[in-house]
């Protein structure tokens, strides 16, 4: 796959608050990429200056092999899918799906069937003469999305679309969202905070904080290998406990030595251990590595949520086996799913 | 939008032009004479007879801004407790008025008040005496409070419309009778208003030069006519423009005890277009 | 209080707007000239009231000025809140504050204002002079009711418009506009209504001969009484009360529609 945008050592501020620093981006042509991390991250930011609706202070925006940097919106062969649809209030459904394709003067004849075919792909046929506000907020949506899919551009930017729906309709529009993007064959750049909607559509995922990614990779990928302990944290529970890595595959935390996988530290570096709440497993006495008492027990749907209070941490626990509250337990986990991370590190540090 | 600020440029041609200059240009005037800057027109505003116009124009703007308090108040809470429809009705009635050219209502006045107007005309024909209304502070009261109620009503009124009936079911529930809720939850929360109300009655009311030339004749003379001498008759500039400064200040003052001015604005304009 | 007493009190204080109201048209069709007394019905007033040069060109003037400085205080207006709505922080403080000071000073300081500006530039007092007061002192009003119109607008929406490829001027007129369209009209429509009321800034800036209805109606009542004036109240009162109607009527209708 080519390289369709790119972004260059990319620097913006705001009244003099850093929200990106020093963004570099690859993004591939056809690829569903997800911008994923917590509110003010600055993910809106990026997807802004790809659209053209900022400019970045120092960096380039390259599309296509040319600098776009200085480019209005208005000339980007970009498209956006705003958070708050941003339909305009005073058309109907067809005149704002028709609305781009008036703006390039293109002769009504050719525009009927465009947008029929829009409203078609949105399953929204039959729409063409409502008026937008009395259409629910999926609708609105929907048509939002086979407006900006008229103009039949390269890239779709997707800012939070699905932010403002209920739980039911954000899982029908995940798939929908997907489907679309298969249909057509284009760049999809998403931008959520909703870390289990971005491992269910993405082809690859970046993972932003405070204006710095953090991780770059598949979704399977960033949720068995997270780089630190932000992007643990963020993707998914964890147990994020303090660790000493004595020497390869050996490692220390809640009290004891662990074998692990993982080498390449400097001898007893301080680190992060990670260990997701679906990996340890409760055990019998015998086998166990770890003992605590349960403190809580939830049931959640497919699993039971537990605390497990040892003596220096508190773990937290899924399993599919309720246990007493007040129950003793032994705990146990396979070394392939102790994840050790160097403190701070980001993606690129490797390269260094 | 921050691609549109270059469309605002005319505006701001505008306003530097017409708003900005022309007032720094009375600040100047007023601080200047013919030997050039100067506090000489103050000086001659505080030692002469025009303090006591001040005097008097500050008291008859007080006198109808409490009138209209008192009339305008209880008319706006009746008002925003009728019904939906005879609400909206009352509301247009109180400004149908004001879309009329105001002098020429405030010209019906005389009709009625002068020596041979209604009033007396009824009054003789009862066998009492006639009375001497027009040309008279009175008449000059009257004919402000009878321009300027809508200003007190409108305000009001919009803040006792938008109340919340929650907050008097929640205070009858808490034990309010009628008479304490109002005074401990209704009048409270309608003070914007009424602030507003007062200071778009008050700043008028002292400025006004031609309800009193009207109603007043020549008689009761207020600082809005003696600012209009000066440019018109006397073409003392300088002075003229000092006892606007000095308006001025009456004006900021009474924004201060009234509260933030963007009230006071917002106020002004629902109350024009009657949103 | 009870319902009589309050029927009552809104009783007296209508009779007490309407009553000057009332008396003017009644006496307009007074053949008399005296105001106290009635001398038979007549429509002579009306008759020398179409034939009065002097009204009739103030009359014209008012509407005029009125409706040029309408136009241009709206464009000016409606173009300076939307260059102003992006603005933020002190900035903007700044230029509302200078906005609010023509709705908050005393007209007759802001027209002493304009009659010293108009003189230093050796412009001569007349019908430019009056129409140029005029739209100093409706912008602000323009602006001040189109402003919470663009604050209630998402900027998504101009963005959206320009992502699908509108030029900045194509999604100023073709979204912007419309959506900002309900305080355009108020602003013009209160533009218009300060416009035709307004007497303290005519007074002053306008020249000899140049007559709008107010400075006219001023100035007569100075003279002496001219029953053609309760003509010309009658006459205005039904217009403004034709115009309320007409514009009340499709509105409700309209709103109806909507929900």
């Amino acid at each position: 796959m080519a390289t369709q945008i790119e972004l260059r050592d990319i620097v913006k501020s705001f009244d003099n608050h850093r929200v990106l620093d020093q963004i570099n981006l690859e993004i591939e042509e056809d690829e569903f990429l997800t911008i994923l991390g917590p509110s003010g991250c600055g993910k809106t930011t990026i997807l802004r200056l790809i659209g053209g609706f900022e400019s970045p202070d120092r960096g380039q925006v390259i599309f296509d092999g040319q600098d776009i940097t200085g480019l209005p919106a208005y000339k980007r062969p970009v498209n956006t899918l705003f958070q708050k649809y941003s339909l305009f209030p005073h058309l109907n459904v067809y005149d704002n799906v028709a609305f781009g394709l008036r703006i390039k003067k293109i002769p009504e004849n050719e525009i009927k069937p465009r947008v029929e075919e829009m409203l078609r792909l949105v399953n929204l046929r039959g729409f063409e003469n409502r008026g937008v506000e009395s259409l629910s907020g999926g609708q609105q949506q929907r048509i939002a999305m086979a407006r900006a899919l008229i103009n039949r551009p390269e890239v779709l930017l997707l800012d939070e679309p699905l932010g403002a729906l209920d739980l039911k309709l954000r899982k029908d529009m995940q798939s929908e969202l997907k489907r679309i993007q298969k249909e057509l064959g284009i760049t999809f750049i998403f931008v959520t905070h909703d870390q289990e909607e971005a491992l269910t559509l993405s082809d690859r995922i970046i993972v932003l904080n405070e204006g710095v990614i953090q991780q770059i990779g598949t979704p399977i990928d960033i949720y068995n290998e997270p780089i630190n302990s932000f992007v643990a944290d963020f993707i998914g529970e964890s147990n994020i406990l303090e660790g000493i890595m004595h020497r390869d595959y050996d490692v220390s935390f809640s009290g004891r030595n662990f074998v692990c996988v993982d080498e390449d530290f400097y001898p007893d570096e301080a680190v992060d251990v990670v260990i997701r709440p679906e990996d340890v497993e409760i055990v019998s006495n015998g086998k166990a590595q770890l003992h605590g008492q349960v403190v809580s027990c939830i049931f959640m749907g497919v699993h039971y949520e537990m605390l497990v209070s040892t003596d220096h941490e508190e773990y937290l626990i899924h399993s599919t086996v309720p246990r007493e509250i007040g129950e003793r337990v032994g705990l146990f986990i396979e070394p392939e799913n102790i994840h050790i991370m160097r403190k701070g590190e980001v993606e690129g540090d490797e390269d260094l | 939008m921050k691609t549109f600020k270059k469309v605002a440029l005319p505006y701001f041609i505008w306003a530097a032009l017409f708003i900005v200059v022309s007032l720094l240009m009375v600040v100047y005037y007023g601080f200047s004479g013919e030997g050039g800057l100067t506090l000489d027109n103050f000086a001659r505003f505080f030692a002469g007879s025009t303090l006591k116009t001040l005097a008097r124009s500050l008291r008859i703007a007080f006198i109808t801004t409490v009138f209209c308090l008192l009339l305008g108040y209880p008319l706006a809470y009746i008002i925003s407790r009728l019904m939906v429809g005879y609400r909206n009705l009352a509301i247009i009635l109180i400004m149908v008025p004001m879309w009329m050219n105001f002098l020429l209502r405030t010209y019906a006045w005389v009709t009625i008040l002068s020596k041979n107007g209604i009033i007396n005309v009824v009054l003789r024909s009862l066998g009492f005496e006639g009375l001497d209304l027009l040309y008279r502070e009175g008449a000059v009261i009257l004919g402000m409070v009878y321009n300027f109620l809508p200003f007190m009503v409108l305000p009001i009124y919009t803040v006792l419309e938008k109340m919340d009936q929650s907050l008097l079911e929640a205070a009858a529930d808490l034990g309010c009778n009628r008479f304490k809720s109002f005074t401990k939850v209704i009048f409270p929360l309608s003070l914007p208003g009424v602030a507003s109300g007062i200071s778009m009655v008050f700043i008028p009311a002292i400025s006004t030069f031609e309800i009193t030339t009207l109603l007043g004749g020549n008689k009761t003379n207020l600082i809005g006519n003696v600012i209009e001498q000066q440019f018109t008759i006397t073409g003392d500039w300088n002075y003229g423009s000092a006892i606007s400064i000095v308006l001025m200040v009456f004006l900021l003052l009474s924004l201060f005890f009234t509260g933030r001015e963007e009230e006071a604005t917002s106020m002004r304009v629902e109350e024009v277009v009657g949103e | 209080m009870s319902r009589f007493l309050k029927r009552l009190y809104l009783f007296l204080i209508y009779g007490f707007l309407y009553a000057p109201i009332l008396v003017l048209i009644i006496f307009s069709f007074n053949e008399g000239r005296t105001r106290g007394s009635w001398d038979g019905f007549s429509l002579v007033w009306y008759r020398r009231l179409v034939r009065d040069r002097e009204i009739l060109s103030a009359v014209y003037h008012s509407l005029l000025v009125a409706s040029i400085s309408t136009i241009v205080s709206t464009i000016i207006g409606v173009l300076g809140a939307i260059g102003i709505s992006p603005y933020r922080g002190k900035l903007k403080r700044a230029i509302l504050g200078m906005n609010q000071i023509p709705v908050l000073n005393p007209d007759i300081v802001m027209a002493v204002g304009l009659m010293v500006f108009y003189r230093s530039l050796g412009l001569d007092f007349g019908l430019l002079s009056l129409i140029l007061s005029h739209i100093a002192f409706t912008v602000p009003y323009v602006v001040l009711s189109v402003l919470p119109k663009l604050k209630q607008m998402p900027s998504s929406l101009p963005e959206a418009a320009m992502d699908l490829g509108a030029t900045p001027a194509q999604t100023l007129w073709k979204v912007v506009i419309p959506y900002i369209k309900p305080g355009i009209i108020s602003g013009a429509l209160m533009a218009f209504t300060l416009s035709i009321d307004d007497f303290v800034i005519s007074f002053f800036t306008t020249g000899s001969g140049v007559d709008t209805i107010s400075t006219l109606v001023y100035s007569m009542a100075r003279r002496g009484i001219n029953p053609e004036i309760n003509a010309l109240s009658a006459i205005m009162f039904v217009v403004v009360l034709l115009l309320l109607v007409i514009m009340n009527l499709p509105k409700e209708k309209s709103a109806q529609e909507g929900r």
